[in-house]
């Protein structure tokens, strides 16, 4: 090793010293190739024939160090040591016999004197046939084909471009190339492209475009000497990858030099395609046949889009680059080709299965490089598959597009609102409500309608009897209890009845619980001109203050405060008649009925109430606990005529109208969605 | 504890109550005073709760909350309200005109309002509870009655239309005495479960 570390080469193009173990110049980066040169092999890695192998065994044989010793003993043992003595046996000089071999020979005298040592090795190479040797000689050849094939792979890394890529016209050679051999689709994409897009095209496809554009391809082994055909084959095919790069990554690339008059295309590659060669193993057709290429496996869109690119493929597997390149720079070992025995072609057969291997494993790579760049530009959305670049389980592919989905939906309300504003909803109240006023406006403008003719009702009628009953002198108790939101409707039933017992001569007393019928009850008062003093009593309590006026006596120690308040004090109901109770809500009237009436069951008891009331109030005008009640539009004489008749009836016909929409909107709504689910089925 | 002698003072009170009721006459004078305590009490209640309101309202104004112009209106109007009861008395005419005056056409507006809130609820009850018997029972009784409330049929000279128009007007009598069945039941198991306590324990 120190003789080899204190070696140096010397560069045939600068003439910088170098260490031997250097592949490249330290000053100008040639390549030395020398230091794969090895003894019987060429320096351009020409494999020897197998006569140059014999003819290196013969030699071995006929060293001279090895046939000192055995000529003395036996004139065969000079062929069981060619190997061992062969860097030895290249020098000749018998002054320069290295020290191991002195060994050998001293060995060979103390054990083994009487020669029994070189007769037993003797005996065995006696024992294998000639055959053996053979099989030694292709183990020699693997040997020194695999030396070869790595010392290629170097010095393909380490190849400088020699030629300019582009021409005059700025289009590259290869590109040429490919276009000579793809004239008509060449042809359709020029028709295609208009005059601005071709411009556009011809701007977008610079050099250093193309130059990123390969070491996309190639990944990260991207070398500008090792351009191959398929690469660029492929990068020709995909515009669209060419315009996914962008100025900066182009400008942060670096700049190779590209010299002037290179190509990494041989030649003779798709002038002339040998149709005349055998099938070879890497053939594609055998591909497609036996096993599935890989590029079928992806079903990417972008594979599938470039048939043409699968065409060189295969132009590719059936000449392969390397060889054609070899044999392109090297013609004159052509004549030696015919020379290889049959292991050696199917050496080559071998070598070309691997080499269609390694296209179709380079391609997917780049394939599947493009595919992560394109994913890593594009965001992700619900839609688009998770298409993993590693190997993921089904599980694992359904959490990530569940990831994917809670990603996508971040910032989003996916829970209902339950009562979501739309101004859809709000536009039709507001339309509901335009009409609505319309309706009633018109109406009281049009003025009261003609007299309904209504018969009168029952309950109706037996207020009607008893009030007619009554005569002069006797006591009715009003009991007032409604809000000013009803007065209108409440006053326009009570007035009439109210005057009519005022023309017989019953005296009228008011009461109410509500602070608000103070000053409403003023419209149901009569008028003075029968002569009696009408006012409205307060009874605080609302309820319970009714009931201790009427179902309490007097305490021994004297008035209690509401006694004080109303005047006659418990005797409210003593001196009565009749009540009748005015009110808008039928929760008062039944409580009356169930809590006041029961302590005066002789005393009879009317009502005035709203139509709202009417069903609620019913029940007790049927049970006899109610003596007779007005509500609504209870008919007969001068109950009939309203002065908001017109447009009472307006808003019933308004309320229809809205009622029928609602159905018919419904009905649409479900038959949109009957629709749907037909045409989704 | 504290809960308990709320509940025991309830319950105690109610009870009696009850007895003056049923042993009437003995205990009406009984029940006239406690009925006047009650009453009392109610009204003080009455002045705790709008002093609170006043209150409140105020605290809404001092702070600056969101929506105390209406505040600000609802004190004006009790003030001016309180002032000028107290001043002209409750009996004046007219201080009772003048605020007829004013609260007649706001109720009747926030009536008007509820007859609007009811149309849309009409048109929404389809779309939000569908096709079911109960809304559909609901739309053809609303159909009939406001078409029989709108006084165009002759049933003054049509004796069988009277017949037929007054059968199917008695028939919100029946939903009208399960309604008040209901709310009888309600109001009795309410006030036992007052007497017994049981609302405070289960709260």
């Amino acid at each position: 090793m120190s003789e080899l570390a204190d070696q140096l080469r010397t560069c045939p193009n600068c003439g910088q010293q170098n260490a031997m173990h250097s592949l490249k110049c330290i000053r100008c980066g040639e390549v030395l190739e020398d230091l794969f040169v090895f003894d019987d092999i060429d320096a351009d890695g020409q494999e020897p024939t197998p006569e140059s192998i014999s003819g290196v065994l013969a030699s071995l044989n006929e060293n001279d160090l090895l046939t000192d010793q055995t000529e003395t003993e036996s004139s065969d043992t000079t062929e069981s040591q060619p190997i061992e003595g062969d860097e030895e046996g290249r020098s000749g000089d018998a002054s320069q016999t290295p020290d191991w071999l002195e060994r050998v020979r001293e060995r060979t005298r103390k054990e083994d004197p009487s020669g029994e040592m070189v007769k037993g090795g003797q005996a065995m190479d006696k024992r294998r046939a000639a055959g053996e040797r053979s099989q030694v000689d292709q183990a020699f050849d693997e040997v020194i084909q695999r030396i070869r094939e790595q010392s290629e792979k170097e010095r393909k890394k380490t190849r400088k471009m020699e030629t300019n890529l582009v021409d005059e016209d700025g289009v590259p050679e290869w590109l040429r190339r490919i276009r000579e051999l793809h004239p008509a689709h060449e042809q359709d994409a020029k028709q295609v492209l208009t005059g601005s897009q071709d411009e556009n095209f011809d701007d977008e496809w610079t050099d250093e475009e193309l130059q990123e554009l390969l070491r996309r391809e190639i990944g990260d082994e991207y070398n500008p000497g090792e351009q191959t055909v398929f690469t660029n084959l492929t990068s020709s095919n995909n515009p669209e990858i060419a315009e996914d790069q962008s100025e900066e990554e182009s400008e942060s690339l670096p700049k190779y030099e590209i010299p002037r008059d290179f190509h990494n295309i041989p030649d003779d590659d798709f002038d002339e395609p040998d149709n005349t060669k055998p099938t070879k193993p890497g053939n594609p057709e055998l591909l497609d046949k036996n096993e599935d290429p890989p590029e079928t496996d992806n079903e990417g869109p972008d594979i599938e889009a470039e048939p043409e690119t699968g065409m060189e493929v295969q132009n590719l597997l059936e000449t392969p680059p390397d060889f054609e390149d070899e044999e392109s720079e090297q013609p004159e070992e052509e004549e030696n080709e015919e020379k290889f025995s049959i292991t050696e072609s199917d050496q080559i057969e071998n070598e070309l299965e691997e080499h269609a291997d390694e296209l179709l494993l380079e391609r997917e790579e780049s394939e599947q490089a493009e595919d992560r760049e394109k994913k890593s530009l594009k965001p992700l959305s619900t839609e688009e598959q998770v298409v993993p670049d590693l190997l993921l389980l089904r599980d694992q592919r359904d959490r990530a597009q569940v990831l994917t989905n809670i990603i996508e939906q971040e910032g989003h309300r996916t829970i209902p609102v339950l009562h979501e504003k739309n101004r859809q909803s709000k536009l039709g109240r507001l339309i509901l409500a335009l009409l609505l006023l319309a309706g009633v406006i018109i109406s009281l403008v049009l003025g009261p309608g003609e007299d309904l003719n209504l018969p009168l009702s029952q309950p109706a009628g037996a207020l009607q009897e008893k009030t007619a009953k009554l005569q002069t002198g006797d006591v009715v108790l009003v009991v007032l209890d409604y809000q000013a939101a009803t007065s209108s409707e409440i006053e326009e039933l009570a007035k009439p009845v109210l005057d009519a017992l005022s023309h017989q001569g019953v005296s009228l007393r008011f009461v109410t619980s509500q602070p608000v019928d103070l000053w409403l009850g003023e419209e149901l008062l009569p008028s003075n001109d029968t002569g009696f003093a009408v006012k409205i009593e307060f009874i605080p309590g609302g309820l319970l203050g009714y009931l201790t006026l009427t179902a309490g006596s007097s305490p021994d120690w004297g008035m209690t405060p509401i006694e004080r308040v109303v005047s006659d004090g418990t005797k409210l109901l003593d001196e009565t008649s009749l009540v009748m109770i005015i009110s808008d809500s039928p929760d008062f009237v039944r409580n009356w009925l169930e809590q006041i009436s029961p302590w005066h069951p002789d005393l009879p008891t009317l009502a005035i109430s709203t139509s709202l009331s009417e069903a609620l109030i019913l029940p007790y005008f049927e049970s006899g606990q109610l003596s007779g009640f007005l509500a609504g539009h209870p008919g007969g004489e001068g109950q009939n005529q309203q002065a908001n008749q017109r447009a009472w009836q307006v808003g019933m016909l308004i309320m229809m109208v809205v009622l029928i929409l609602g159905m018919i909107t419904k009905a649409e709504a479900d038959a949109a969605v009957k629709d749907e689910g037909h045409n989704h089925a | 504890m504290k809960d308990r002698q709320a509940v025991v003072i309830a319950s105690v009170s109610g009870i009696l109550f009850l007895a003056a009721l049923f042993f009437q006459p003995i205990t009406s004078s009984y029940l006239n005073v406690v009925l006047n305590w009650a009453i009392v009490l109610t009204a003080i209640t009455l002045l705790v709760a709008i002093s609170n309101l006043v209150i409140t309202h105020l605290r809404y104004i001092a702070v600056g909350r969101r929506g105390f112009l209406f505040s600000l209106v609802f004190i004006t109007a009790f003030a001016a309200t309180f002032v000028f009861g107290i001043l002209r008395g409750s009996d004046d005419i007219q201080y009772l005109r003048w605020i007829k005056a004013i609260q007649v056409p706001l109720e009747s507006a926030l009536l008007g309002l509820l007859a609007l809130v009811m149309m849309s609820a009409a048109i929404k009850i389809f779309r939000v509870r569908g096709w079911s018997i109960l809304t559909v029972s609901f739309g053809l009784s609303a159909l009939l009655f406001l078409f029989l409330n709108l006084g165009f049929l002759p049933i003054a000279q049509n004796s069988t239309l009277f017949v037929v128009v007054s059968t199917l007007q008695r028939l919100p009598v029946v939903g009208a005495r399960g309604l008040l069945i209901g709310a009888a039941l309600g109001a009795v198991i309410a006030a036992l479960r007052v007497l017994f306590g049981q609302v405070v324990e289960n709260e």
